[in-house]
């Protein structure tokens, strides 16, 4: 099976500041690879090691996809090689955006049988990449998938839906956005490390796989919200005058 | 504040039926839902195409009608409810008709003839407002956002023709226990990892069931632990609460868990780390083991 | 001159990161560890499966090529995280050893035992008479009957009661070159003639130091590793990697004290200010850095000497005076700036501070390093 997961750079949220007028600094905050990106991989290495085939990443994003640490941290994850579509405004663009670019390069590499995604990007989590790039590309595309089993064309999925799971079959090829429960990323090895800058990484421009960036929303703002600020009332210890003294706040708040 | 022309409702739960099309009322003259589920649930609309019940198929394979409906039609503005399937079917429509999804807003407004939508980003420390491209503006819109309030019977009922399948239906396996509706609860105990064992989540419950509250959870709890099924996780990405009192127990306090609990009215927090970063962002705490504070509260609260 | 690391080196170190903390590799249980004085079997587990353990190995062994210097890194990784990283010590070289000396035989057979997890073998040199002074080893190996008999008394041996075999260094007392006359054997633990006497000690306590009394212990001809008459050179040819192992460990200790020590520093208040605003406290704390700073940059010096083929006779020697003896000022000021509850053993600076004490005396102590280092200097400037 000929498989590519796709994935995203973003910043750690935990070092983003926020600047004096709400809005966000992201200079001190590291890169990593999204969560949910690595259960898409992971799935996909399960799948190949089951039924044969090849694993590669993709990725579309400003100067970020030619990163070295980044490369070598979604390779030393398994996959074969990683394609990268490098262009400046794609900081700025939305999911739809992304899909049609993504959409291009599934097509260039040409014979993908399935295309995996992770539940939503780390940063923005719209959770709408996958479904619009199966859109685009007009192949069956199915999300919530906590369990994949490859047959023959086609794949066995279940769906964690809201009320219960459910099975379906579908053709390949086909997009599947997998939950972030279906695996454990595999944590990689002192060999996969050492030898993922061995791996071939392709580097396109947006002329080289033909697509354009057209967002479909527009951006009016992105800030931090209002500080609510809590009381911040800290008792040490649960002695009983303690106990007492939240209990009687709380009542308070039911009381209301 | 003008209101849209036509509004367009897809939703597949009784819940999502109601709210959404209450939520079309406030944003358009006109509206019209297309519906799964019983035939009765259609609430607010003034035509309703019913897809069926769902039992022996997948929504998803009505996607392909639906976007023909929504071409043909041209409604300002398309609602769809957050669901799983909710996000495939809006990205359909929305790349069919060259707009982007504008997914899980917590506010909606109308500036002018614009959809405004206000989400979270970046696990929590940001709010994002954006607005759809285009003509037709897609929203997919999750339960809490807008009151279902009263309703009032649909207009015309028309039976919805799925049309060709594309993936084929195998079998629905419906989910045991009770299902726990978290946005709407007045009072929440938080589960996090202090409790050590799935054992000691008797505690939680014993709490929650005396001030009449749901439990809900932090993400290693219902993922990498698995005390808890993934539903009641709080957070980021999970479900975004808002009662008047959320109890953090055992609960370390990271950005992604608060962005969905942050907009309680009341924030405690019990936790034996003296560090913890839930000590920010609470009003009132208590730094000790939760095995022994929780019981003693509880007690309290019976009387 | 580029002093970063590289970005395998970084995200090795994340890893190893990751993997500590998903698999419950945390303070608590390292604590527990030290306090029963058991082996870290779970981090032993964690280590072997994930390709650590053999790090450095050939290929054809299971092991995963890795530059000295990544190595030394990693180690101190292991070490800032407050694991009881020696543990692992003696699976390193004991494979480092045979795979130098041992025949394919013998390499089969270690390698067997080292796949499960277990230290295959312990280092049996040291004797009640003979620390420093390796020529005064006076355990024999005396041949009768077509077999050999071990006879002798080793002591502070790590790991002999716990780890199958032993590698023991005995000497023919009949050669007058002391150096020339050593030889190492391979010997079951269990061996008839072996007995065991665990020590007390002070810390390391995850593992155990032995005194041996070997009496008519009986092996074979084939049990001889190496070369007869080459053990002193056999046991000095990794000695200074060994070195720079003992000083990652050393590092890494002194980088989670100091960490400890400069946040407690900044909270700790008396007389209605921190204790961090005092210049004593002050002084102690940019000199712990310092010396951080310092045995950082002559550790991985060294071992970038190592690994392009630059001898570090002397750079290793002076590598080891900088890192344990200073490592642990690193800890005892660290210890110091906690007060009283650094006493204690809820804090893990005690347990550090143990631990890296044995760092100035094991593998060669501080004296001997002065005296190998400022020797071969002499010797350099004739």
């Amino acid at each position: 099976m000929k498989i590519v997961a796709c994935y995203k750079c973003v910043p750690e949220e935990e070092e983003i500041k926020v600047k004096s007028d709400r809005t966000l600094d992201f200079l001190k905050a590291q890169w990593k690879i999204g969560l949910y990106d690595l259960n898409a991989v992971e799935a996909g290495m399960k799948l190949m090691e089951e039924v044969g085939g090849e694993v590669a990443v993709m990725t579309a994003a400003d100067d970020i996809v030619e990163n070295s640490k980044m490369r070598k941290a979604i390779l030393s994850r398994g996959p074969a090689q990683m394609y990268g579509i490098k262009d400046d405004a794609m900081k700025t663009a939305d999911s739809y955006a992304t899909a049609q670019v993504l959409k291009a390069g599934i097509e260039k590499i040409g014979g993908i049988d399935l295309v995996l995604c992770g539940e939503g990007s780390g940063d923005i989590y719209a959770q709408q990449v996958g479904p619009v790039l199966g859109a685009l590309l007009g192949w069956p595309t199915v999300n919530a998938v906590s369990k994949i089993t490859p047959a023959d064309r086609k794949l066995l999925v279940e769906r964690s839906i809201e009320d219960g799971t459910e099975v379906l079959e579908v053709d390949l090829p086909a997009v599947v956005c997998v939950t972030s429960d279906i695996n454990i990323p595999r944590i990689p090895t002192m060999k996969e490390i050492l030898g993922a800058g061995k791996k071939p990484s392709t580097i396109w421009n947006l002329a080289d796989v033909g697509a354009k960036i057209v967002n479909g929303s527009d951006t009016i703002s992105i800030l931090a919200p209002e500080q609510t600020d809590r009381l911040r009332i800290i008792f040490e210890g649960g002695s009983e005058e303690n106990i007492e003294a939240l209990y009687s706040h709380l009542r308070k708040m039911r009381r209301q | 504040m003008n209101k849209v022309q036509n509004v367009l409702v897809v939703a597949e739960s009784i819940s999502g039926i109601a709210e959404l099309t209450a939520g079309a009322a406030a944003l358009g003259e006109n509206i019209e839902l297309i519906y799964a589920g019983n035939r009765s649930d259609a609430v607010n609309a003034e035509t309703a195409y019913y897809l069926g019940d769902m039992r022996n198929d997948t929504i998803l394979n009505a996607i392909t009608s639906i976007v023909s409906l929504v071409q043909r039609n041209k409604p300002s503005l398309v609602l769809v409810e957050s669901t799983r399937n909710g996000r495939i079917i809006s990205a359909t429509i929305a790349a069919a008709i060259g707009t982007s999804v504008l997914t899980d807003p917590s506010e909606i407004k109308l500036e002018e003839e614009a959809v405004i939508s206000i989400r979270m980003v970046y696990g929590g420390a940001a709010f994002k407002a954006e607005k759809g491209v285009g003509e037709v503006k897609v929203v997919c819109v999750g339960g809490g956002v807008f009151e279902a309030g009263q309703t009032r019977a649909a207009g015309t009922i028309v039976d919805f023709d799925m049309g060709a399948s594309d993936i084929r239906f195998v079998e629905k396996r419906a989910k045991e226990g009770k299902k726990v509706n978290l946005a709407a609860a007045k009072c929440v105990v938080g589960v996090g990892r202090g409790f050590g064992s799935e054992a000691n989540l008797a505690l939680a419950r014993d709490l929650a069931d005396a001030i009449g509250g749901e439990v809900g959870c932090s993400r290693p709890v219902a993922e990498e632990e698995k005390w808890m099924p993934k539903e009641s996780y709080c957070g980021v990405s999970g479900v975004m609460i808002k009662p008047d009192v959320y109890i953090a127990c055992g609960i370390s306090g990271q950005v992604q868990h608060m962005s969905g609990v942050n907009q309680s009215k009341m924030i405690l927090a019990i936790n034996k780390d003296k560090s913890a970063p839930i000590f920010e962002k609470c009003d009132y705490g208590i730094v000790d083991d939760l095995k022994i504070v929780l019981p003693i509260l509880t007690q309290k609260i019976k009387g | 001159m580029d002093f970063r690391k590289s970005e395998e080196q970084e995200l090795l170190i994340d890893n190893l990161r990751e993997l500590f903390s998903n698999e419950g590799l945390t303070e608590s249980y390292f604590a527990e560890c030290d306090i029963k004085h058991a082996y870290p079997e779970k981090m032993t587990k964690v280590l072997l499966e994930n390709g650590y353990t053999f790090l450095g190995l050939p290929e054809e062994y299971g092991g995963t090529p890795c530059d000295n210097l990544t190595q030394i890194m990693i180690y101190e990784e292991i070490a800032r995280l407050g694991a009881p990283v020696y543990a692992q010590f003696n699976m390193y070289i004991a494979l480092k050893d045979m795979i130098e000396f041992g025949t394919k035989e013998q390499m089969r057979l270690v390698m067997d035992i080292a796949k499960t997890g277990t230290t295959p073998l312990s280092l049996a040199i040291t004797e009640p008479q003979a620390g420093s002074d390796t020529s005064a080893i006076a355990t024999t190996a005396t041949r009768k009957n077509g077999k050999v008999y071990i006879n002798g008394h080793k002591t502070f041996i790590t790991g002999a009661g716990d780890f199958p075999y032993m590698l023991c260094v005995t000497r023919d007392l009949d050669n007058p070159k002391p150096h020339k006359a050593m030889s190492m054997w391979l010997l079951r633990n269990d061996a008839p003639g072996i007995t065991m006497r665990k020590l007390d000690k002070i810390g390391t306590n995850t593992i155990g130091a032995y005194e041996v009394y070997l009496e008519n212990v009986e092996i074979d001809e084939t049990d001889l590793v190496g070369a007869e008459g080459n053990g002193f050179m056999q046991m000095v040819k990794n000695f200074e990697f060994e070195r720079l192992v003992q000083c990652s460990y050393s590092l890494g200790w002194a980088e989670a004290a100091f960490e400890d020590a400069v946040r407690y520093a900044g909270q700790r208040v008396q007389f209605g200010q921190s204790i961090g605003s005092f210049q004593l406290i002050q002084k102690k704390i940019s000199d712990m850095a310092l010396k951080i700073e310092n045995m950082r940059n002559i550790l991985y010096k060294t071992s970038w000497e190592l690994d392009n083929n630059i001898p570090v006779q002397i750079s290793s020697a002076l590598t080891k005076l900088c890192c344990v003896g200073p490592g642990y000022e690193v800890l005892d000021d660290a210890l110091q700036i906690f007060g009283g509850i650094g006493y204690t053993n809820d804090l893990r600076i005690q347990r550090l501070w143990r631990d890296s004490r044995l760092q100035k005396i094991a593998g060669g102590t501080e004296e001997i390093m002065y005296h190998i280092s400022s020797r071969a200097i002499i010797k350099q400037h004739q």
